[in-house]
C-alpha cells in the first residue's frame, strides 16, 4: 500500500507541463532577448534614449526582476511535485514484472552534419523492462540499448549508437481495449564516421514528453494465452541538446568558456512541434505461462527528427524477442 | 484470421524504416553544385580574411555547370571553384581525383633536402624513437619529424629528454612537416617547457553569417609529466610547415627559450570539417580561425625569428644552411 492516492498522477502530469512550460518561458525569453539585441545592434541609427535601447534589448527585464523570487520558488515546486509523485506509489494491489530482450536493429538516419544521404544497416539491440500494473494505473519503464553498422550508397560507413530510456503510463478502464495515458522519453544518439578526420562525431539527447495509447487484448488459441499489445507515444515538449554547428560537442561546450550549465542553457534547444519530433509504435505479442512469467516477440519503430544547428532524422525498427517474469 | 492479420501488419511495417527517410537517388550536377557552394558558404572561416566574394564566384561557376557534363568536367568545375579559397585545408575528392591549393608552398622556395639530412647530417647511427629519429651533431641533439600524423608518445618524449640532457641544445626540424594530428605538437611542445602557458586563441563557425563564430577560447600547450628540457631550442620552419605544424611553430614562438629558424610556415589555421556530396564526393574546408595572443591568423603562417634560405652553392656541397645557421647559434 502507498502513501498517496491514486490522484497524485494528476500532479505529476501537472508538474510535468509545468515544467515544459517554465522551459518554453525562459527559452522564449532568451532567444526573444538576442533577437532584440541583434537587432537594435545592427540599425544603423538607434534614435532611442538608453534607457529605451535597454528596454528593446530585454523587453522581459522590468517583468522578470519583479516576478524573478516568484519564479524561483515556483520553479523550485516544480521540481518538487515532479519528484515526489514520481516515486511514490499508489495505494492499490499492484503486480510487477521484469523483463529482458534482445534481437536486431535496423536503422536509417541522415545527418546533414555529414552528409544529405541516408545511412542505413543492422546492429544488435538489447532491452530491460520494468512494468508495474494496478487496478487503474500501468506503468512501464524501458531501458535499452544499441549499435548498428550502417552505410550509404557510396559504402561511406557510420556506426550509430542509441542508449534511451522510455516512461509510460497508463489509465485503464474497465472492459475497455484502449488505455490512454502519457510518456516521457529519453535518447542519446552517438553517430560517427570513422573517414572524416576531424568532427567525426555527433551526438543528440533529448528528454520530451507527450500522450501515449495503449492497445491490449487477451487471446486464446488451443487453450494457451496470448496477450497482444501495441503501445504508441509521440513527444511534444521538452529540449534537446544537439551536435554544435561544425563541432561534435554542443554549440555552449569546447570551444566556448562556459561553465557546466551555462554550457547547458546555451546548448539546449526547445523541443516542440515543428522543431523536433518523436513517435513511436510498439506491437507485441506475449504467450503467457502457466507460471505468471511470459515469452514475448515485439517490434519497436520509432523516428525521430530533431533540427538542430543540422537536421538529423532517424527511422529505426528493433525486432525483440522478451522474456518477463512476474518479481511480486 | 487474427494471427494473419497481426502478421500482416507486423509485415508492412519492418523494412519500411529506410523508406520514411526518402531515398538517396543520384542527384543532378546543378544539385551537387549547389550543396557545395552552400555549405563553403554557411560554414566556411576566412572569406573575410581572404577578401573573397563567394556570391561572385557563385554567378561564374554556377553558370559553367550543364547537367549533361560527365563526372570528370563536373570534378574540374567544382575543383575550381574550391582553389579560389587558396586553403591548403580545402580538398575535394572523389573516387578518380583529389582536388588541393598548394600554392602556400609550391610558390615558394622548398628550404629542405631530405637526401642531405639523411646522408650528411643524420648518418647511419642516428637513434630513432618512434617517428622521431635524432643524432647528436657537435653536442647538440638534432630531432628530425616528418609528420604530425605520425602518433608521438611519452617515452618517446622522454628519450629526447634524456638524450638531451648535459648537450648544449635541441634543433627539432620539422621543414616539410605538413601537419597531422594537434595532440602531437601539444605533446612535442610541451617537452620544451616546465609550465603550461596560452599561446594563441581559437573560434569556430556556429552560424552561417560571415561573423557568426563562437568567442575566442585559449589555447594552451601543457607541461610535460615528469622530465622536460630546460635549455634553448632552435625550431626550423619552411614553407610547407602547415596546419599542426604551424600549431607548433607558434606553441615555440612563445617559448622564450625557443628560436625559430628559416622561413615561415605555410599556414593552415583552420581545423578542416569534412562534408559529403549528394553524389558520394567527400570535401573538406577550414571552419574554425585560430590567431596568436598578437592578434596575427595562424592561417598566414608563423614568421620566423630568424629568416634563412638554402644556399644553392652550399646544397651543392652537402650543407644545409639553415641547419648549420642554427648549429652555429649554439658553437
Amino acid at each position: 500500500m502507498g502513501i498517496f492516492p491514486d490522484r497524485c498522477q494528476y500532479f505529476k502530469f501537472g508538474s510535468c507541463v509545468a515544467l515544459s512550460i517554465l522551459i518554453i518561458a525562459l527559452k522564449m525569453k532568451s532567444t526573444w532577448t538576442s533577437a532584440i539585441s541583434r537587432a537594435v545592434t545592427t540599425l544603423p541609427s538607434t534614435k532611442v534614449s538608453s534607457a529605451g535601447v535597454e528596454k528593446l534589448r530585454d523587453p522581459f527585464k522590468g517583468v522578470f526582476l519583479h516576478l524573478t523570487p516568484h519564479f524561483e520558488r515556483f520553479k523550485l515546486r516544480c521540481v518538487y511535485v515532479f519528484l515526489l509523485a514520481h516515486f511514490l506509489n499508489h495505494g492499490y494491489a499492484q503486480t510487477h514484472n521484469l523483463w529482458f530482450g534482445g534481437g536486431l536493429r535496423s536503422e536509417a538516419l541522415r545527418d546533414m552534419g555529414y552528409s544529405p544521404l541516408v545511412f542505413s544497416g543492422l546492429g544488435l539491440s538489447g532491452m530491460l523492462g520494468y512494468e508495474k500494473k494496478a487496478e487503474s494505473k500501468e506503468t512501464i519503464w524501458m531501458l535499452n540499448y544499441s549499435q548498428a553498422a550502417t552505410s550509404n550508397i557510396f559504402e561511406r560507413k557510420l556506426r550509430a549508437t542509441n542508449v534511451g530510456l522510455l516512461n509510460l503510463n497508463f489509465y485503464p478502464r474497465a472492459n475497455k481495449s484502449f488505455s490512454w495515458g502519457w510518456s516521457n522519453n529519453n535518447a542519446l544518439h552517438h553517430r560517427y564516421i570513422s573517414g572524416f578526420d576531424n568532427f567525426n562525431g555527433r551526438t543528440d539527447v533529448f528528454t520530451a514528453f507527450g500522450p501515449a495509447v495503449q492497445f491490449k487484448k487477451q487471446l486464446q488459441v488451443k487453450e494457451r494465452n496470448f496477450v497482444f499489445s501495441a503501445v504508441s507515444h509521440i513527444q511534444l515538449l521538452g529540449f534537446y541538446l544537439p551536435s554544435g554547428y561544425v563541432s561534435s560537442l554542443p554549440s555552449g561546450f569546447g570551444y566556448e568558456p562556459n561553465g557546466a550549465l551555462k554550457g547547458f542553457w546555451q546548448s539546449i534547444y526547445l523541443f516542440y512541434p515543428g522543431g523536433a519530433f518523436n513517435a513511436a509504435v510498439w506491437p507485441k505479442l506475449e504467450w503467457q505461462l502457466k507460471t505468471g512469467n511470459s515469452i514475448g516477440l515485439q517490434y519497436f519503430y520509432e523516428y525521430t527528427r530533431m533540427q538542430g544547428a543540422q537536421m538529423h532524422e532517424r527511422s529505426t525498427g528493433m525486432w525483440l524477442l522478451n522474456f518477463s517474469m512476474k518479481i511480486k | 484470421m487474427f494471427f494473419v492479420v497481426l502478421l500482416l501488419t507486423f509485415s508492412g511495417i519492418i523494412s519500411c524504416e529506410k523508406s520514411f527517410l526518402g531515398s538517396s537517388s543520384s542527384a543532378s550536377n546543378s544539385e551537387v553544385f549547389d550543396f557545395l557552394w552552400n555549405d563553403i558558404r554557411n560554414r566556411y572561416s576566412y572569406f573575410e580574411l581572404k577578401q573573397i566574394d563567394w556570391d561572385d564566384l557563385k554567378d561564374r561557376y554556377a553558370s559553367l555547370i550543364d547537367d549533361g557534363m560527365d563526372e570528370f568536367e563536373l570534378f574540374e568545375v567544382l575543383a575550381d571553384m574550391l582553389f579560389e579559397l587558396e586553403d591548403g585545408h580545402v580538398n575535394l575528392t572523389s573516387s578518380f581525383n583529389r582536388s588541393r591549393n598548394w600554392d602556400w608552398s609550391q610558390n615558394y622556395p622548398l628550404n629542405y633536402n631530405q637526401g642531405i639530412i639523411d646522408r650528411n647530417y643524420l648518418g647511419k647511427d642516428f637513434h630513432i624513437s618512434g617517428p622521431l629519429r635524432h643524432q647528436v651533431i657537435d653536442s647538440i641533439l638534432y630531432v628530425n619529424y616528418r609528420s604530425f600524423a605520425d602518433e608521438l608518445r611519452l617515452q618517446d618524449l622522454d628519450a629526447i629528454v634524456n638524450r638531451a640532457k648535459n648537450l648544449k641544445g635541441v634543433i627539432v626540424d620539422v621543414r616539410s612537416n605538413g601537419g597531422g594530428a594537434l595532440n602531437n605538437a601539444f605533446n612535442l611542445a610541451g617537452a620544451f617547457t616546465g609550465e603550461s602557458y596560452v599561446y594563441g586563441k581559437v573560434r569556430i563557425k556556429n552560424g552561417p553569417c560571415r561573423d557568426c563564430f563562437s568567442s575566442w577560447t585559449d589555447l594552451r600547450v601543457p607541461a610535460k609529466n615528469g622530465n622536460w628540457f630546460d635549455g634553448p631550442v632552435m625550431v626550423l620552419i619552411n614553407r610547407s610547415s602547415y596546419s599542426s605544424t604551424t600549431y607548433f611553430a607558434e606553441m615555440m614562438r612563445q617559448n622564450p627559450r625557443a628560436t625559430l629558424i628559416g622561413d615561415s610556415t605555410g599556414g593552415g589555421g583552420g581545423s578542416p570539417v569534412f562534408g559529403e556530396l549528394p553524389n558520394g564526393w567527400m570535401y573538406r574546408f577550414s571552419a574554425t580561425q585560430a590567431m596568436t595572443i598578437d592578434n596575427q591568423h595562424f592561417e598566414l603562417g608563423i614568421p620566423v625569428h630568424l629568416p634563412v634560405e638554402l644556399n644553392p652553392n652550399d646544397e651543392s656541397k652537402g650543407e644545409d644552411t639553415i641547419l648549420e645557421t642554427a648549429l652555429n647559434q649554439f658553437r
